[in-house]
């Protein structure tokens, strides 16, 4: 593994772990905390414990790379999620890892399996395939238990099996329906249960939630969430709310390449900032979070400052937003903590305020990596 | 897993689903169609064979293997063939003669269907790619086999229907023809399956197989057959059928080998190209 320490760095070469912060911009936290931090969530960092590892893969189509020297490892048990924009190398890493697409160059491993050696996998392996379409002439009964025979379930197992993974995605009454009667949100439920089916010991979803109307998509969230813990998940989406509800961490791909990866705290800055929407002041409110005339600090900035945990508040008067950053490494001193001290300040200072978030949001953190030309 | 258990799995399915789905209708009325299209060509036949039945069974039957051992190119096999039902000679030649023509109809999408939908994805990451491919090329060799048996039963029934030949004469030299053109089929099968693997639209997978039995007619049969190059008739399953249905075990093998030849280079070309290629 090749050690950062938050310096800049782009992704050729590099190697990026969840539970490690190996990013393409300088970071504001160093890499043995962000592995405590992951530690505190469950995520275990130990090499043994890979359940799948990039190492240098690269995927050209023609002269494109669409993947471009890529390492990554995501460990075993964590829900992990592929960000990026249209044309980032999310399917095409997904595909990569579900045994679809041959690297150009570099290694991947799946459990220790190079994702070709079926066998080996079999069972273990759960995929959700993007835009396969389901067999339009099976019924879905059946469907369910061809997949679960392949997946090495004896016969007499096959059945139960598929319907009580069918009850789960809340198909049940769908068993003797063609695939090809479905609806989309039925049929991407149908999808995502032969991915699950089994209880694999690693599952890939890649956009398990495209086109469905919010209340499925909930559904089709909630179904995700029951399962962690009970394997690993790597989730590609273009839903960024969606990855920060249900990952434990994620990579940021953008060209191709790796801009940043980390646990979700480490990525949105969660565990060393806090944000503060704070309006404008309207006509007749004197009070305001911009420097003064004389370019002195505001009184309710002067007090955050003083508060012992902050190492830094800034305002963005463009924004509208107030960050304080605090020291993380002091145990005692979390998120929570500091929202309380600072909020009871602006309180008391009569200052608007219209919203507060741990860290940056995924969001701002993905425009951040991924403008650039 | 078993690879032969995963190929059952996956030829299974796919022979379900070719039988179920709109294919499935277009393959009984084929069936049909052969089948009784042949029937009402029979009168012609026999207004044909009237005049020969005015002779003795065995200037009859002599004149029976001139007629096939010169339709054999083979005097031996038309010797043969003289002792069978002439309904069902006649049938086993146009079976065999259509049957590049029923393969390409039932299997040109076989694989590219799947590839086109990704389907196969759901396949991929459960059984192996050579297991996938052996299960759509049994698939397909099997449907093609139970329309040419529907198509053979039917000439059986009216054969015995009107006494033209004993049942047991009938059914049995029937299965005999029936299971001479299962290699040849075989062999048409793995070319059909190969050029559908290798296309993700199946209209280009139908063009594909097309122009490849084409060029293997032509190769085959004008050149090879016809022509001076005599390892050209190597390249026409069909130019087999005589050697296969006739007494000569020789030959019978020689055929037989052709044939599974054909399968076996087909299907392992086609499986690595599968298992090195995206899908």
């Amino acid at each position: 593994m090749s050690t950062t320490n938050g310096a800049p760095e782009k992704s050729d070469g590099a190697e990026a772990r969840l539970g490690a912060k190996h990013d393409a911009r300088p970071e504001t936290s160093d890499a043995p905390a962000s592995r405590k931090k992951a530690g505190r969530e469950g995520l275990k960092t130990d090499s043994s414990e890979a359940a799948i590892r990039l190492s240098g893969v690269t995927k050209s189509f023609g002269l494109k790379n669409a993947v471009d020297n890529l390492t990554l490892v995501i460990n075993t048990g964590s829900v992990f999620g592929l960000i990026g924009p249209n044309g980032a190398g999310k399917t095409t890493t997904f595909s990569m890892m579900a045994g679809y697409l041959k690297p150009s160059q570099g290694s991947l491993e799946v459990l220790g399996f190079a994702p070709s050696q079926v066998d080996q996998l079999r069972g273990k392996l759960g995929v959700l395939p993007q835009d396969a379409l389901l067999p339009a002439n099976d019924k879905v009964g059946e469907f369910l238990v061809d997949m679960a025979r392949l997946q090495g379930i004896r016969a007499d197992d096959a059945t139960r099996r598929a319907r009580d993974v069918l009850q789960e995605v809340d198909g049940a009454t769908w068993w003797a329906t063609r695939c090809g009667a479905l609806s989309h949100g039925m049929a991407k439920r149908v999808q995502l249960a032969q991915a699950i089916l089994g209880d694999p010991q690693v599952v890939l979803l890649d956009e398990p939630t495209a086109g469905l109307d919010p209340r499925i998509a909930h559904e089709v969230r909630e179904i995700i969430k029951s399962r962690k813990g009970r394997c690993t998940l790597v989730v590609s989406s273009h839903n960024l709310a969606e990855l920060e509800e249900v990952c434990d961490g994620a990579a940021i791909l953008d060209r191709g390449r790796l801009m940043a990866s980390g646990t979700m705290a480490d990525l949105t800055a969660a565990t060393e900032q806090v944000r503060f929407r704070i309006p404008p002041p309207s006509r007749g409110e004197a009070v305001s979070l911009s420097p003064t005339d004389a370019n002195a600090p505001s009184a309710p900035m002067v007090a955050i400052r003083e508060l012992p945990m902050v190492t830094l508040a800034e305002y963005d008067d463009e924004r509208g937003e107030l960050i304080v950053h605090f020291d993380r490494t002091k145990p005692e001193v979390d998120a929570e903590q500091v929202i309380g001290a600072v909020l009871w300040i602006l309180l008391q200072q009569k200052v608007r305020i219209s919203g507060v978030s741990k860290g940056r949001g995924l969001e701002q953190r993905v425009m951040d990596l991924t403008d650039q030309p | 897993m078993n690879p032969l258990l995963e190929t059952w799995l996956v030829g299974a399915r796919d022979l379900r689903k070719n039988v179920r789905s709109a294919k499935g209708l277009v393959m009984f009325g084929i069936a049909l169609l052969g089948a009784f299209s042949s029937t009402f060509r029979l009168p012609k036949l026999e207004e044909a064979m009237a005049d020969v039945n005015k002779f003795g069974p065995e200037q009859v039957h002599s004149f029976k293997a001139q007629a096939f051992g010169k339709m054999y190119g083979d005097d031996p096999t038309g010797e043969v063939l003289a002792s069978a039902p002439t309904k069902l000679v006649v049938l086993f030649y146009i079976a065999v003669w259509l049957a590049p023509l029923l393969v390409m109809i039932i299997g040109f999408d076989g694989i590219s269907s799947d590839l086109q939908y990704r389907s196969i994805r759901y396949w991929a990451s459960r059984a192996r790619r050579p297991s996938y491919y052996a299960g759509k090329f049994l698939s397909l060799w099997v449907i093609v086999g139970m329309v040419t048996l529907l198509m053979q039963m039917i000439i059986w029934a009216v054969t015995i229907a009107r006494a033209d030949a004993p049942a047991g004469e009938t059914v049995l030299w029937g299965l005999r023809f029936w299971a001479a053109s299962l290699p040849i089929t075989g062999a048409w099968c793995g070319v059909a399956t190969l050029a559908s693997s290798l296309f993700r639209v199946p209209m280009l997978s139908l063009l594909a197989t097309c122009a490849t039995f084409f060029v293997l007619f032509i190769g085959g049969l004008v050149i090879g057959k016809g022509g001076d190059i005599a390892w050209a008739r190597f390249l026409y399953p069909n130019n087999f059928d005589g050697w296969i249905i006739g007494g000569n075990h020789e030959r019978m093998l020689e055929g037989l080998g052709v044939c599974l030849a054909y399968i076996v280079v087909t299907t392992g070309i086609g499986s690595a190209v599968l298992m090195q290629r995206d899908v």
